[in-house]
């Protein structure tokens, strides 16, 4: 098992480094200077060689990766031109506000979708499982950014039940917190539970045909035992396989997100730095993202033989 | 006290509560009928069958896929699908009508008084529970005691079915055992509770030959030793020829000889038995021996024909097998009945084979029972 | 919405199937080679946007861009959606909203689908050296997430119609040609295409003749629910100001609009919302119908 996850874990270093520069390569490659989006339309010839010389761009590509990764890390990020403040602290006052909101929305997801595929399973066509089928079909086609706009209007503004934006710290105000960080979870969940559900369901439906299920009854098991103790836990995993898939829809809607709700998260960090120019904090956000994509992915399939004891051994 | 010898029978008749103190059978299947609803037809997997069991005696029911004795097991259960099924007649069990009941009242039975072992061990234990607690859930939920007694009497279990370090299977899972060990383990769960009836559906087929007669033996000890009723289920006559008291012969739905064990084989009076018999292969036929094979398939139990089910492969079959279904009669000897019109060793049926052979309905000489018989019919 | 659910008792006599019907339009019958009421009904609607969206420019719409009245005003005779927080008829916007995200959502999957199912096309039939190059290049792309992807190449190549498309065009890449790879490597493995092979046939014509005919039908309803997705994406990345610019509407920036104003006037966001959601829908209703359709009759096989 450590064995295991030894080799799986020499394998994400050069998935990591393969990332970083590919990552490096295409925001650096692209058509465009980016000096000129930076000075924008008064971009003076002095404004323009200063700039270049400050940001390296008139090195050749492979130098100004290595620099850049070197200088990456010793976790120096560069730093927001317009500020001056590091890029690294930056993220660092980010990213946990952005992973808060992701856990959130996923136990939000995974509190409803988890109870309504399972008994949505134990009576498949009956209201339960037909109604709920039905929302989630719908629920896939609702893009995140009009889920939450819908949301803020009826529950931020007409209802004045959570605020429509802000973002309350936990240490400083857990409840203000859980509050502030409601609708922006919700907002996300919805897309989750839509489909955890029909693949739980699904999975569920499967198991219970099986054998052992049947042998389980036959032992005079009570059927909510046999659902949760014998049924789900070999259903879970492709939800599991899904959760660690979906991180990077997550992601992409966390930004939406954390633009309508007015989260500090790295997702408006990348987006303001986007709309300000700030070239290298963005290469930053974006790098940040990317690995921490590849490490969720690497974490989520250490789980599975957790989960499912045939697949522990490598070789039996 | 043997199987239960009927005259007819017996129509949609009910058994009242025989009063207390008398010698109730342990198991009473009354007239029992199950089928299933599908989109073409109605299926009549179990079509009147009816059957009774004294306490620690062993009832073997000898079938071909299809002829619906994996269905009959499970209907003795109650085990059976909520949606699309009907079921008719009486389970008396220990004098109660468990037919009647909900599920709810029969889990409290099912693992404690009336268990079963299921045909394929491969995929009858759950994957990702450890064996420790698919024996020990039962135990503790029936008999209500606490963990740490639950694991010692599983060890027990363990053992008493023959597993080495039995210990230290509680904390492994399925696939680290053979299947011969899963079945041991299948036993044991059914064993684990001292149920009065047990209900073995075919409990070797799916196991190598070499294991087969190790748990089949297993079985019978633990039957003796408990003093354990048990219906074993199986398409291999040859398994049940030493092992039970009383045998039930089923084809197509309806039980159409039943005997003591003996008596069967020395005796036997349908034809399917008889064909049923010639066909266990011998150790003693020199090889390459043509094996004999029934010919034709079971019926289609959607749409059953009128008259004996068993007339299109029968070689003894004349123009009243197919007009009018046999019922079961007794024979001479006590606890036997059979259902035919030309019975096997009667004079009728030595002239219906006869007939049937000169007309040139029978391809070769079909020799009685206990002969290397050649060839099939039709 | 999977296939009509099926109710097996088998009980090693003969296996009895009953089928449930779960699916609004799916028959009860699991065998059913019908597309469906809700197929034609979602094509149709599609079908309806795409003919608004080409003929925008000549309908008798008002004006997308002038304010015409006051802003704010409930729907009307006059102004179908009513009118948005600058004085602008909000039918007319929506319908001129169309075009972008059609164009957008079709273009892309069509390239992502020229490009991708190309190479998954080849790799899933040549197998070898280019399998394992293709592949390994698609989970490389794939460990990126998308939008963020996205809105980099976006904001650095400068938010046009033409960027977004491309941008998203080569986000589809790699899903896509990992899935065509899938269906051709099954396809490859059967007997027809052996047979053809030990004919001697090029491997051109094996290609085209006996591979595509079977890989495009689920590539269609792949590519269907893709467009669905794009949309999206493009919906996502307008919303956020970096697609197409305004005055420009596009349904993403129209509810980037009307979220600013949601508690007073939800009609300004709600309607472009609205037609975003249906289109969405009817899409993934038509890709699903049809991959259920291409599914069952495979089973016949």
């Amino acid at each position: 098992m450590a064995g295991l996850a030894l080799r799986k874990f020499l394998l994400l270093i050069p998935v990591v480094f393969i990332v970083s520069v590919a990552t490096f390569l295409l925001l650096n490659l692209l058509p465009g200077n980016p000096v000129y989006l930076i000075l924008g339309p008064g971009a003076t010839p002095k404004g323009v060689a200063q700039l270049t010389a400050q940001l390296h761009l008139n090195r050749p590509i492979y130098d100004r990766y290595a620099d850049w990764l070197w200088a990456a890390l010793h976790g120096n990020f560069g730093e927001s031109y317009l500020n001056h403040v590091a890029s690294s602290s930056l993220i660092k006052q980010a990213l946990p506000v952005t992973l808060e909101l992701l856990i959130y929305s996923q136990v939000i997801a995974l509190a409803v979708s988890v109870p309504l595929g399972v008994y949505a399973a134990r009576r498949p066509g009956g209201w339960v499982d037909q109604g709920s089928s039905s929302v989630a079909f719908g629920l896939l086609a609702a893009p995140a950014f009009l889920v939450g706009v819908l949301l803020v209007g009826l529950f931020a503004v007409h209802w004045h039940l959570f605020p429509a934006t802000g973002y309350r710290h936990l240490s400083s105000d857990p409840g203000g917190n859980l509050r502030s960080l409601f609708l922006p979870s919700v907002t996300l969940a919805v897309g989750l539970l839509a489909v955890y559900l029909r693949l739980l369901r699904s999975d569920m439906i499967a198991t219970l045909q099986q054998d052992y299920i049947t042998v389980a009854r036959a032992k005079g098991l009570r059927p909510r035992y046999i659902l949760w103790r014998h049924a789900f836990r070999p259903s879970m995993f492709s939800l599991v396989t899904v959760i660690g898939l979906n991180v990077g829809a997550l992601i992409g809607g966390a930004f939406l997100v954390e633009v309508i709700f007015g989260i500090p998260g790295i997702g408006s960090l990348t987006l303001h730095s986007i709309y300000q120019r700030d070239y290298l904090v963005v290469q930053a956000c974006v790098l940040i993202i990317a690995v921490g994509y590849v490490l969720v992915n690497f974490t989520v399939d250490l789980i599975y033989p957790l989960l499912d004891p045939r697949v522990r051994r490598v070789r039996s | 006290m043997n199987a239960a010898a009927t005259n007819t029978v017996p129509e949609a008749t009910t058994r009242s509560r025989p009063p207390a103190g008398r010698d109730v059978p342990l198991l009473d299947v009354v007239d029992l009928h199950t089928n299933f609803r599908t989109e073409h037809a109605v299926v009549r997997a179990v079509d009147g069958v009816s059957l009774t069991l004294e306490q620690g005696r062993t009832l073997g029911v000898v079938g071909e896929s299809g002829s619906g004795k994996t269905v009959l097991s499970r209907s003795i259960m109650g085990l059976l699908p909520r949606r699309n099924v009907i079921r008719r007649g009486q389970v008396l069990f220990e004098g109660d009508d468990i037919a009647q009941l909900d599920e709810e009242r029969l889990s409290r039975i099912w693992g404690a008084r009336m268990a079963m072992v299921f045909q394929d061990p491969m995929t009858s234990l759950n994957p990702v529970v450890r064996i420790g607690r698919q024996l020990t859930e039962h135990v503790r939920l029936h008999n209500k005691v606490s963990k740490a007694h639950a694991t010692e009497r599983a060890v027990e279990l363990l053992d008493s079915v023959g597993i080495p370090e039995p210990k230290r299977r509680l904390d492994e899972y399925p696939h680290q055992l053979s299947g011969g060990m899963r079945q041991r383990v299948m036993i044991a769960i059914a064993l684990a509770c001292s149920p009065k009836l047990l209900l073995a559906d075919e409990p070797t087929t799916a196991l190598d030959v070499t294991v087969q007669s190790q748990i089949l033996d297993l079985l019978s000890a633990q039957q003796r030793e408990r003093d354990m009723a048990m219906v074993l289920v199986t398409h291999d006559l040859g398994v049940v020829a030493g092992r039970t008291d009383d045998i039930a012969v089923m084809y197509a739905g309806k039980i159409v000889e039943k005997a003591p064990t003996r008596t069967l084989f020395a005796n036997m009076r349908m034809p399917y038995t008889e064909a049923l018999i010639q066909s266990i292969p011998r150790l003693a036929n020199p090889s390459h021996s043509r094996l004999n094979v029934i010919p034709g398939r079971p019926p289609d139990m959607g749409n059953p024909p009128a008259g004996c089910r068993f007339a299109p492969r029968c070689a003894y079959a004349q123009d009243r097998c197919r007009e009018e279904q046999p019922p079961l009669v007794a024979a001479d000897q006590p606890g036997h009945a059979y259902a035919c019109w030309y019975p096997v060793g009667t004079p009728e049926g030595r002239d219906a084979l006869a007939r049937n052979q000169r007309e040139g309905r029978v391809q070769a000489a079909t020799a009685p029972a206990a002969g290397a018989g050649a060839g099939g019919t039709r | 919405m999977s296939a009509p659910e099926l109710d097996v008792v088998q009980f090693g006599g003969p296996a009895v199937v009953i089928a449930q019907p779960d699916d609004p339009g799916a028959e009860v019958v699991a065998a059913k080679k019908r597309l469906g009421w809700v197929f034609w009904l979602s094509s149709g609607w599609v079908g309806l946007v795409v003919l608004a969206a080409i003929l925008s420019p000549v309908l008798p719409l008002q004006d997308p861009d002038l304010p015409q009245t006051m802003p704010g005003l409930a729907p009307s005779g006059a102004h179908w959606f009513g009118t948005d927080d600058l004085g602008r008829d909000l039918f007319s916007r929506v319908v001129h909203g169309a075009p972008v995200s059609l164009i957008v959502g079709f273009a892309s999957i069509g390239l992502g689908l020229a490009v991708g199912g190309t190479l998954g096309l080849l790799a899933g039939y040549f197998r070898g050296f280019l399998d394992q190059v293709v592949t390994g290049f698609s989970n490389i792309l794939l460990a990126f997430p998308a939008l963020v992807l996205g809105l980099a190449i976006v904001t650095f190549w400068g938010p046009s119609l033409l960027h977004v498309t491309i941008a998203i065009a080569v986000l589809s890449i790699a899903p896509l040609a990992l899935v065509v790879r899938g269906s051709t490597v099954i396809y490859s493995e059967r007997e027809f295409v052996a047979a053809a092979r030990m004919l001697g046939t090029s491997n051109r014509r094996i290609i085209v003749r006996e591979l595509l005919p079977n890989v495009v039908p689920s590539a269609v309803s792949l590519g269907l629910i893709s467009v669905a997705v794009a949309i999206v994406a493009e919906g996502g990345l307008s919303f956020l100001g970096l697609s197409v610019r305004p005055p420009t509407p596009t349904w993403g920036n129209m509810i980037a609009e009307g979220q600013a104003v949601i508690g007073q006037h939800p009609l300004i966001a709600l309607w472009p919302g609205l037609a975003m959601f249906v289109t969405v829908l009817a899409l993934n209703f038509a890709g699903d119908r049809l991959r259920q359709y291409f599914d069952v009759k495979e089973g016949g096989l």
